[in-house]
């Protein structure tokens, strides 16, 4: 993956970790994968969703590359 | 351990994707026409990062194409073949009602943001004169908040007037955020897809005062239970 995701990119990014990591069906499994990385993943994308617009107002904007969500 | 990616219509019918994560062979188990796709993982292998949560996706969108698929969140492993399943018995119900809402449909994510907000003042203003001035203050904030609420819920009111027309189901929440307006999903039939995003396209040619951000088609991660 690029280190500079276009504006759009990033948004599906974004769209992709919202849906992948909150929506979906629920499952109990005998392992949820370490759920305290998921929860800090997804704190931390919702800094980000809510902040959708900031993206958007970077289009056009080249001074300074977008930040790049890290998931690792 | 099994990694589950997705419950879905009649595997067997069902052209499945190779491999998934850490390239383990995809393979399913069946109860009735119902079924669960999975491969064998060890759970120390798969992390957050995006390459993982890339094949998840990529699966599961690979399944979407296919046919009915309901998508699991991401990280969820089950023990072994009984304990799928068991799940898939005890949920069956659920399972058949939701495959039926979402079959031959994908999801589309819309987002609309004011164009025209003003920005938030960048000083802390001064501390209040009085208790009077203080309530004088807070009651224009309100009024502010109140207008702009009456003004998103008109602009939300005329997106669905305009979109609802080529869905069959949303989920929507106004204003989440001060400067959104209105995100939402849609439940949109495959060839209804162009139709919507020209949709979406000319509600943004005639509103000057939001920018729309459409993505998708996503598999129906937001219709996964039965309406």
């Amino acid at each position: 993956m690029s280190d500079f995701l276009s504006p759009d990119r990033e948004l599906t990014l974004l769209d992709l970790l919202d849906r992948i990591l909150d929506k979906g069906v629920v499952i109990q499994g005998d392992i949820m994968l370490s759920v305290a990385d998921v929860d800090l993943v997804y704190l931390g994308l919702r800094v980000i969703l809510t902040s959708v617009d900031n993206i958007e107002l970077m289009r056009g904007a080249h001074l300074n590359p977008p930040t790049t969500p890290r998931l690792e | 351990m099994l990694y589950l990616y997705a419950i879905v219509d009649r595997p067997g019918e069902m052209p499945l994707p190779r491999v998934g994560l850490a390239d383990q062979p995809i393979f399913f188990y069946q109860d009735g026409e119902i079924g669960a796709v999975v491969s064998r993982v060890d759970p120390q292998q798969v992390t957050t990062e995006a390459s993982h949560i890339w094949r998840h996706e990529s699966v599961v969108e690979a399944l979407a194409e296919a046919g009915g698929t309901l998508p699991v969140r991401f990280g969820t492993f089950l023990a072994d073949e009984a304990a799928v399943l068991a799940m898939l018995a005890e949920r069956r119900a659920s399972f058949v009602a939701g495959l039926a809402q979402v079959r031959g449909r994908v999801e589309l994510s819309l987002r609309a943001i004011w164009t025209d907000l003003p920005p938030p003042p960048a000083v802390v203003e001064e501390r209040p004169r009085s208790g009077r001035d203080y309530i004088e203050r807070r009651m224009v904030e309100e009024r502010a908040a109140a207008l702009r609420r009456l003004r998103a819920e008109q602009i939300a009111d005329d997106l669905y007037a305009h979109l609802d027309q080529y869905a069959v189901a949303s989920v929507r929440k106004v204003l989440p955020t001060e400067r959104m307006v209105l995100s939402a999903a849609y439940l949109v039939a495959r060839e209804d897809v162009p139709r919507f995003q020209a949709g979406v396209a000319e509600i943004g040619r005639d509103r000057p005062d939001i920018r729309l951000l459409c993505t998708g088609p996503w598999p129906a991660y937001n219709f996964v239970s039965p309406a």
